[in-house]
C-alpha cells in the first residue's frame, strides 16, 4: 500500500516516448546537479565571465566595435581601413644600427619591400630565414618569410616566431591567408585597380562612378573615354544593375535582388561571410575563390550559367541554400549573372594579391583587361599579365568542359526505381522485373558494392564502411586552406593562437569537410543519376572528394576489374549509391514506421492504462 | 458638452461597421477573403461569417446602448433623482446564461467542420504528398508509379506544390528543423508543422490556377521569404507534369547530348 502510494507520487518513466525534458526535470539531486542548478553556479559563471571580460584587454576584439568585426577582412580586402586603430599593428620599435653583415638576400628584401631588417629580434630572424632560402629570380618574398616563420620547420623557437610575426605585422597587412602578405600601398593599389575595372559591388559599372570623387578616374587617361568595361567582359549590364545596390522598386521592377535574397549569407562582396553565415553548416559559398562545387563541368573548371541557374532554382538540399523557383526567371537570370560578376571580381582581386605577394609589380589596368575573350571563350594571345582576361577565359570556356557520361546499361532506370521487397506493399504492387533483369540488377549492385570497397574507387575511406559518412573526416576543403596549413604546426597552443588571429580578422570558425551520409537520400549536387555520375567521375571541386577517372575498354586492352573502372562500372557504382537509402540498414523497423506515420493519433500505451487503473483504484492518492 | 461624448462613443460602432462594409464591398476597397478554391472552404468561411454576425450584432447593440445611456443620463441635462438598487438576480442569471448558451452553441455548431478538417482523414485520397518544411523553403515528395511514398521511385520537387483539381489531396506534413506552418490562404488550410511529427492535412481544390503557399509561423530570420506556390491542374496536366519531373529526375545523359 505504502509502496504504491510512493509510486504514484513519483511516477517512473511511463514509456520511451516520454519527453526527455521530463527526465531532466525529475532527475535525482546529487551534489553535482545541485551545483548545476543552484545560484552558486550562476554566481561562478558571472565571476568567470567578468574575469574574462576584464582580462582580455590585449585582445583586439576588446577594441574593435562590434559592427566592424565581421567586416574586417572584407574591408581590408577592399583597401578600406574601417578604423586606423584597428589595424593589427605592433608598436614600432626604435630602429637600431644595422649589423655590418647585411647579406645579399636580406638586402634584396630590403630593397624590394623597404623592410627594416635590422630592428628587433624579429628582424634578425626574418633576415636569417631570408638567408636560408636559396636565391631565386623573384627574390625572397615576404609571403615566404611569413609562411616559413609561422608554419615552417620547427627550428625556430616559439618566442622567435612570436617576435617575427609581430615584427612582420608591423610592416605588412594581411592578404588572403598566411601565405600572402602584401604591403599597404600595394593594397591600396589593388583596391584602386578593382574600383576602376569592376566598380563596386553596389555599382558594378565603373563608368557610372563619379570621376571627381573617384580617385581611380586617373587610371584611364580621359574621363569621357572610359570604356563600358563590364559589357566588354561580356556581362549584361542591365542584369547587373537589377541585382546590385540597395533594395528598391522602380517602374514595377525589383532592384537590389542580391541584397534582398543573397547578401545576408553570401556577403556584399560575395565573400560567403554575411551576417548569417556563421550560423550555417555548411557555410555559404565564397564566390571570390572562383571554386564551385555543384556543376556539370570537369574537375576545377568553372560552372556554366545553366549550372548556377539550377542551383538557384532548386536550392541545395541538406544545406541552408533554399530554392528560388518562385522568383521570376528574369530575376534568377540577373542573379546568376551577378554571382558570376562577383566571382570574376573576387578572383581578380585574389590574383592581384598573389601578384603583389609574389614580388611582381602589378600590371597596368590596360594590361589587365587586354586580350579579353570573345563570346565563345576564345582569346588567342592572352598572357599572364591579362589577369581579368584569364579569369574570364575560364568562365567563357566552361561550356566546352561539360562532362558527358557514357550511355548507361540498358535497364539502368528500371534498376534505380526498383522497389525492393522490404518496401513492397500488397495493396499497390510495384512493377516486377523478369528473372533475367533481376539477375542483371543484382550483378550490377554487386559490382557497385565491390567498387565501393575497392581501392580503385576507395569510397569507403571517407564515406565509411557503413556508408554513413563516418570514415576519415579530418581533412579541410579549399575554403579552409589556411586552417589546413596550420596543421603543420606541432605546437597546439601556437596553432590555437593563430586560429584566434584569423578569427579576429573575420575568418569563420574552421570546420573539416564532412563526407556525405549516403543513406540519407539527400543529394546536394542533385539527385539525378547524371549528377551522381559526374560527382564520381570529376570529384567535387574544392573538397577532398577525388575523381574516379573511368577507363574505356578496347578490344585489344580489356580493363582489369581489380585495377580500374570502366564507364559502365561507374554506372554500377551510381546504382549502388542510389540503392543505399533503401537498404534494410537504412530503414526503420516496420512498427516504428507505422508509429511515425500515425503520429499524434497514437493510442495510449499499456503502461499508461495501468497508470489510469491505479488512479481509479486510489482516487485520493 | 456631455452629449458630445455620447456622440463620440457612437462613432465607434458607426465607423467600425462602415469599415467592414467598405472592405467587403467588391466595388469599394475589396479587401476581403482571398478567392476560395476549395471544397470545404465555404464551411470555414461560413463559420467565420456566423461568428462575425453574432459578435457584430452584440457589438452594435452594446455600443448603441452605451451611447444611448450616455445621452439619456448626461449629468448636465438629467435632473431625475438618483435611484439605488441592490442588483437584479434575474438579470444576472440572464446575462450569464445567454453568453454561455451562445458559446455552447458555437462549440457544437463547429464540431462537424472541425472533424472534416482535422479528424475524418480521407480513406482514398487522389494523391498523397509528403511536404517537408525547412528553413526557408518547402520540399515535396510524390509517390512514383507504385503509388507508395518512401520507395526508390519517389518523385521530388520543391517550392511548387502541384495537385490535381477536384481530388482529395492528403499531405503528410513534416518539419526538418523548427516550427513552421503550412498555410494555403485560398484553400483555407493552415496547419503547424512540428519537428518529429508527421501531421496529416487534407483538402480538395476545386479551381485550376496558381495560388500562394506561405509559412504562417515565425520560423526564423528568413520567415518572410519562405514562399511557395500551389498549382492546381487538371488530372491530365498533373500526370504529364509528374511524368516530366520523373523523367528529368532520372536523367542519365547531359542536357547537350539529350538535345542532339
Amino acid at each position: 500500500m505504502k509502496r504504491r502510494k510512493l509510486k504514484s507520487r513519483f511516477p517512473r518513466l511511463r514509456s520511451a516516448h516520454e519527453p526527455a525534458a521530463w527526465r531532466m526535470n525529475h532527475r535525482p539531486m546529487t551534489p553535482r546537479t545541485h551545483f548545476r542548478d543552484s545560484r552558486w553556479r550562476t554566481a561562478a559563471l558571472a565571476v568567470a565571465a567578468l574575469t574574462c571580460w576584464t582580462g582580455c584587454t590585449d585582445n583586439p576584439f576588446a577594441a574593435a566595435p562590434p559592427q566592424f568585426r565581421s567586416n574586417l577582412v572584407d574591408m581590408k580586402m577592399q583597401g578600406v581601413n574601417p578604423n586606423p586603430e584597428l589595424e593589427m599593428t605592433a608598436p614600432e620599435t626604435a630602429p637600431t644600427a644595422k649589423p655590418a653583415d647585411a647579406e645579399a638576400a636580406a638586402k634584396l628584401v630590403e630593397d624590394l619591400y623597404g623592410l627594416q631588417l635590422a630592428d628587433a629580434r624579429g628582424g634578425a630572424l626574418v633576415k636569417q630565414v631570408a638567408a636560408d632560402k636559396p636565391a631565386s629570380g623573384a627574390g625572397v618574398l615576404p609571403g615566404d618569410v611569413i609562411q616559413k616563420v609561422i608554419i615552417g620547420d620547427s627550428k625556430y623557437s616559439v618566442g622567435d616566431r612570436d617576435d617575427a610575426v609581430e615584427y612582420l605585422l608591423s610592416k605588412v597587412t594581411w592578404g588572403e591567408g598566411v601565405k600572402l602578405a602584401i604591403f599597404r600601398d600595394q593594397k591600396q593599389q589593388i583596391a584602386d585597380l578593382l574600383l576602376a575595372l569592376f566598380g563596386t559591388p553596389d555599382q558594378p559599372d565603373p563608368a557610372q562612378l563619379d570621376p571627381f570623387r573617384d580617385p581611380n578616374g586617373k587610371l584611364f587617361e580621359e574621363k569621357g573615354a572610359r570604356p563600358r568595361l563590364v559589357e566588354m567582359y561580356g556581362f549584361n549590364l542591365d542584369h547587373l544593375e537589377t541585382s546590385a545596390g540597395r533594395v528598391h522598386e522602380k517602374f514595377g521592377r525589383q532592384y537590389g535582388l542580391y541584397r534582398l535574397h543573397c547578401a545576408h549569407c553570401h556577403g556584399i562582396t560575395g565573400d560567403g561571410a554575411g551576417p548569417t553565415a556563421s550560423f550555417l553548416n555548411p557555410y555559404p559559398r565564397d564566390y571570390r575563390q572562383g571554386k564551385f562545387k555543384f556543376k556539370s563541368t570537369a574537375g576545377a573548371e568553372k560552372p556554366t550559367r545553366a549550372d548556377l541557374m539550377r542551383v538557384l532554382t532548386e536550392g541545395i538540399p541538406g544545406t541552408a541554400m533554399p530554392s528560388f523557383r518562385v522568383l521570376p526567371e528574369n530575376e534568377r537570370e540577373a542573379l546568376v549573372e551577378y554571382v558570376e560578376y562577383l566571382s570574376v571580381r573576387g578572383e581578380t582581386e585574389i590574383k592581384l594579391i598573389e601578384f603583389a605577394a609574389g614580388g611582381m609589380p602589378l600590371p597596368s589596368p590596360a594590361a589587365l583587361v587586354a586580350n579579353l575573350p570573345d563570346e565563345d571563350g576564345n582569346a588567342p594571345e592572352v598572357t599572364e599579365e591579362n589577369v581579368v582576361s584569364n579569369v574570364l577565359l575560364t568562365w567563357r570556356g566552361a561550356e566546352q568542359q561539360i562532362v558527358s557520361p557514357a550511355k548507361p546499361p540498358e535497364d539502368f532506370v528500371k534498376w534505380v526505381t526498383y522497389v525492393p521487397s522490404n518496401l513492397r506493399d500488397a495493396k499497390a504492387p510495384a512493377p516486377e522485373l523478369s528473372s533475367d533483369e533481376n539477375a542483371r540488377r543484382e550483378a550490377s549492385l554487386k559490382r557497385g558494392r565491390e567498387l565501393f570497397y575497392s581501392d580503385v574507387a576507395s569510397c569507403y575511406k571517407c564515406h565509411g564502411d557503413s556508408q554513413l559518412g563516418d570514415g576519415q573526416d579530418t581533412d579541410y576543403d579549399a575554403w579552409f586552406t589556411w586552417r589546413k596549413n596550420l596543421n603543420e604546426l606541432s605546437d597546439a597552443a601556437e596553432r590555437n593562437k593563430l586560429i584566434d588571429e584569423y578569427r579576429t580578422l573575420g575568418a569563420l570558425p574552421p570546420r573539416t569537410a564532412k563526407p556525405r551520409d549516403l543513406r540519407m537520400g539527400v543529394y546536394r549536387g542533385g539527385r539525378r543519376p547524371l549528377d551522381i555520375y559526374r560527382k564520381i567521375t570529376s570529384g567535387i571541386n574544392g573538397t577532398p572528394m577525388p575523381a574516379l577517372k573511368p577507363t574505356e575498354p578496347t578490344a585489344d586492352a580489356p580493363v582489369d576489374p581489380a585495377k580500374a573502372a570502366t564507364p559502365e562500372d561507374v554506372w554500377h557504382l551510381v546504382h549502388y549509391v542510389m540503392s543505399l537509402p533503401y537498404e534494410p540498414l537504412s530503414q526503420p523497423p516496420k512498427e516504428l514506421e507505422q508509429m511515425l506515420k500515425e503520429g499524434w493519433q497514437r493510442s495510449p500505451q499499456p503502461e499508461e492504462k495501468q497508470h489510469h487503473a491505479d488512479k481509479e483504484h486510489h482516487p485520493r492518492s | 458638452m456631455g452629449k458630445f461624448w455620447s456622440l463620440l462613443f457612437f462613432l465607434v460602432p458607426a465607423l467600425g461597421v462602415a469599415l467592414f462594409v467598405v472592405s467587403a464591398d467588391a466595388n469599394l476597397l475589396d479587401h476581403w477573403f482571398p478567392t476560395d478554391v476549395s471544397e470545404h472552404g465555404h464551411v470555414i468561411d461560413g463559420l467565420f461569417m456566423m461568428i462575425l454576425w453574432l459578435t457584430g450584432a452584440v457589438f452594435i447593440a452594446t455600443e448603441v446602448c452605451l451611447a444611448a445611456f450616455l445621452w439619456r443620463y448626461d449629468a448636465r441635462s438629467n435632473r431625475d433623482a438618483i435611484k439605488f438598487t441592490h442588483g437584479s438576480h434575474t438579470l444576472e442569471v440572464v446575462w450569464t446564461i445567454v453568453p454561455a448558451a451562445t458559446l455552447l452553441f458555437i462549440a457544437i455548431y463547429q464540431m462537424n467542420a472541425w472533424a472534416d478538417a482535422k479528424i475524418r482523414q480521407p480513406k482514398n485520397p487522389g494523391v498523397e504528398i509528403e511536404v517537408r518544411a525547412r528553413q526557408f523553403e518547402w520540399r515535396f515528395r510524390y509517390p512514383g508509379p507504385d503509388g507508395k511514398l518512401y520507395t526508390p521511385d519517389d518523385i521530388h520537387f520543391d517550392s511548387e506544390l502541384h495537385v490535381p483539381v477536384d481530388e482529395e489531396v492528403l499531405v503528410h506534413l513534416k518539419s526538418e528543423d523548427v516550427l513552421h506552418s503550412f498555410f494555403l490562404p485560398n484553400l483555407r488550410v493552415k496547419q503547424d508543422a512540428v519537428p518529429g511529427m508527421v501531421i496529416p492535412v487534407w483538402f480538395k481544390p476545386t479551381k485550376e490556377g496558381a495560388w500562394d503557399l506561405v509559412c504562417a509561423e515565425l520560423c526564423g530570420w528568413g520567415h518572410y521569404k519562405m514562399r511557395g506556390r500551389i498549382v492546381v491542374q487538371s488530372r491530365e496536366d498533373f500526370n504529364a507534369w509528374l511524368a516530366g519531373v520523373r523523367e528529368k529526375q532520372l536523367a542519365t545523359q547531359s542536357e547537350q547530348t539529350a538535345a542532339k
